[in-house]
């Protein structure tokens, strides 16, 4: 290497220190320190003896919330992540017109997006779904007897799955991205063939979106797995614990019970179940994901 | 491959990132010194962190207080932290282990397991302590040999009424309530209105104040032994549940599934805002931001419900909740003055009047009384409880894990998962698991 090219690693060393430091100071080394406590009895407030995989064996054979609480956020991510994928698809496709107003109705549907999974919003949520709220007050008027959204154990873990629903903002602008993609010819060539609308959707649209509807579904999954603000501010995981996930549990852990080395190992289960179900959709998309290019870029 | 610069950069890189991880570090032991009052003079500036949790009332009345102190005090800074009972002790224990705890902050003596040791020893300082009762320091605020805390106040649970609902409904203002009775009021109440309870109750007012004191007036004995081990059977746990069933069976209760979500927050249950709510219980202290959620209506505290022939009210006088210091602050010295001006001064007792209970201080409450200030209700409610013979409130029966573990078979109980004979089981068995791991823990 010349003295020009050790420079300019240099020069490029230095400017990507920054995120360099970032990254080992705030991400990898508390990730190592979490591994080790997760291998500990610590507390929150002392460094425990180091104790080898007891938390993790205590964790599959002593733990009664362990299985049920995993049970709960599969089940929340089975309901919340096809639902907000499907509603942001919906919505991507109706705002997939072009109009003058189009641009006011984007940033309008993106708005719950940046509001984010906030706790304000989520005790909006509260108050709006509680027994008294608005929606059941609007049900009313029509004619709909009160549902007990969040009191009822069948309900619940359904009523904060929207809270997540309704924040479909980014991936409808994804799909929006993806939408704008997709070569107006092909429409034309279906349209010459006679194809109707939704028969232009299913054969010309999706398949070309699955990509995007790959990505997005990898990412909200994850996201969906690890949620935590909904149930912990909507239900505190109630009612009956129907609404536990285990992000919750690790909190309660924690912060609670103040076991930091046994929510390390929880933590770690975790990270290892959504290293699992990543991989395992990333084997399945080559029977679904099609590439233009056939995925060879 | 890389050249041997580009290597040498790279270590150098890694060197200085593992040097600021490290300097980031903290062991989670707060082993640094106590600070030292003698070194310390009066007139240099410092600043004190206070944190505490309560209702607005509360805060207003603390932060009158510490601006009080602050007039006469003009060397001493005192930053407020305050905030609800939501996650006070998550945040504080947070502060610990990141070594960034307040100087002084309210405590309650349930935190003991996990911060217990943190703790300034108050019998080094200055405070005097002698104008506390002897037993109130000792049962309370004593932690291995230690005076961990200085007690605010005393303070009982109280049935806390709406007095209109009780007008509207002809329920006697002052009826003795008894486990008995409270039923057949509350079924007449909700029979004449659907809409209407005589009670509400969350998860932790249902564990702590309805099915422990239910079984203890009757056993006589305190729930958890200081040994680790359960004081009452499972057929006890059975009778308790199988009447918590009757309340709900009889409209006396506001459905669980509609007050779940106000769980230590009852005052914003809509129900209770609007007057449909008759009754609730709760520490006699919390009664003003009962008074501040209703608009219309006047609140009172009522006794606490007895069995007729109960072996004890399973209501002491509890003087858990106070002021503790952080045994590595750096303003001994000051903390401590500004602590002993907060419980002992006449004035500052006028000022914070009963938002931590009747002050457990005697020049306090001596100043409060003749100030013509104390709060009627709360007195009551306290007479109420002193003129009931009850065994005091450990540390072990209040604990936060025994609780989770119970209140998990209550709600299937309540939702009929369980029938109150199994549920009974259920709870029998994780109480005990949980009480040995509390052992475990602590030998």
């Amino acid at each position: 290497m010349g003295n020009r090219n050790v420079k300019h690693a240099l020069w490029g060393l230095l400017f990507i220190s920054p995120w360099v430091i970032g990254f080992l100071c705030f991400q990898l080394y508390p990730l190592a320190l979490s591994l080790y406590y997760s291998l500990t009895d610590s507390s929150l407030v002392k460094i425990g003896e180091f104790i080898g995989l007891d938390n993790y064996v205590k964790l599959f054979t002593k733990d009664k919330d362990f299985f049920p609480s995993m049970r709960v956020t599969v089940l929340y991510t089975f309901v919340a992540v096809p639902a907000k994928l499907a509603f942001a698809l919906l919505i991507a496709v109706i705002l997939n017109k072009n109009s003058r107003m189009m641009n006011i109705y984007r940033t309008v549907y993106y708005l719950p997006s940046i509001l984010g999974a906030s706790v304000a919003i989520s005790l909006l949520w509260r108050f709006l779904f509680m027994n008294e709220g608005v929606v059941n007050s609007l049900l009313g008027k029509i004619g709909i007897p009160s549902i007990n959204w969040l009191g009822s154990p069948k309900v619940a873990l359904y009523t904060i799955s929207l809270l997540v629903v309704w924040q479909f903002g980014t991936s409808m602008v994804l799909f929006l991205a993806g939408l704008k993609n997709i070569p107006a010819e092909l429409y034309d060539a279906a349209k010459v063939d006679g194809s109707g609308k939704l028969r232009t959707f299913a054969a010309v649209t999706l398949p070309l979106l699955t990509p995007i509807i790959f990505f997005n579904l990898i990412m909200q999954l994850i996201g969906a797995l690890q949620e935590f603000t909904a149930a912990f501010i909507v239900t505190n995981g109630g009612p009956m614990k129907a609404t536990y996930l285990i992000g919750l549990k690790i909190y309660d852990e924690a912060f609670m019970q103040m076991r930091m080395g046994y929510a390390s190992a929880v933590s770690w289960v975790l990270f290892l179940f959504i290293l699992v179900v990543t991989l395992l959709i990333f084997r399945t998309s080559r029977y679904w994901v099609h590439y233009e290019d056939g995925g060879r870029s | 491959m890389f050249s041997k610069r580009i290597q040498g950069v790279l270590v150098l890189l890694l060197a200085i990132t593992f040097m600021l991880a490290a300097c980031s570090g903290n062991n989670g032991n707060n082993n640094s010194s106590t600070g030292n009052s003698a070194g310390e003079k009066t007139t240099d500036p410092v600043t004190i962190r206070f944190a505490w949790w309560g209702s607005d009332a509360r805060h207003q009345a603390t932060l009158e207080a510490i601006n009080k102190y602050k007039e006469l005090n003009l060397n001493v800074k005192i930053e407020s932290e305050y905030m609800g009972f939501d996650g006070y002790s998550k945040k504080l224990a947070t502060q610990f282990a990141g070594n960034s705890a307040p100087d002084l902050f309210q405590y309650v003596n349930a935190f003991n397991d996990q911060l217990g040791d943190f703790l300034l020893d108050l019998k080094t300082t200055e405070l005097d302590t002698s104008t506390f009762p002897e037993s109130a320091l000792r049962d309370f605020a004593t932690y291995k040999d230690k005076l961990i805390f200085i007690p605010t106040g005393q303070n009982a649970f109280g049935s806390i009424y709406n007095e209109a609902f009780f007008d509207k409904y002809g329920i006697p203002k002052d009826t003795v309530w008894t486990w008995e009775n409270l039923i057949e009021v509350g079924r007449k109440v909700h029979e004449q209105d659907s809409k209407a309870y005589l009670l509400s109750a969350d998860i932790d007012t249902i564990e702590k104040v309805i099915l422990i004191p239910y079984i203890t007036q009757q056993t006589g004995k305190i729930w958890i032994n200081d040994d680790y081990t359960p004081n009452f059977t499972e057929q006890e746990l059975e009778g308790a549940y199988n009447y918590l069933m009757q309340l709900y069976d009889n409209g006396v209760l506001e459905p669980f599934g509609d007050s779940t979500a106000f769980v230590g927050k009852m005052d914003q249950n809509p129900k209770w805002v609007k007057g449909e709510i008759g009754m609730l219980f709760d520490y006699a202290d919390s009664y003003d931001k009962y008074v501040q959620s209703v608009t219309d209506g006047k609140i009172s505290i009522g006794p606490f419900p007895q069995h007729p022939d109960a072996k004890q009210s399973s209501n002491p006088l509890s003087a858990g909740l106070g002021f503790a210091i952080n045994a590595n602050t750096k303003a001994k010295g000051e903390t401590a003055k500004f602590l002993d001006w907060l419980v002992n001064d006449p004035e500052a007792a006028i000022i914070l009047n009963t938002q931590r209970g009747i002050p457990a201080s005697s020049v306090a409450l001596k100043a409060l009384s003749e100030s013509g200030k104390l709060q009627p209700e709360i007195k009551k409610a306290i007479e109420y409880a002193s003129t009931k013979e009850s065994l005091p409130l450990t540390v072990l029966s209040d604990n936060a894990n025994l609780r989770v573990a119970h209140e998990d078979s209550i709600q299937k109980v309540i939702y009929k998962k369980l029938s109150t004979k199994e549920g009974a089981i259920e709870a029998l068995t994780s109480i005990k698991e949980k009480l040995e791991e509390l052992k475990e823990a602590v030998q």
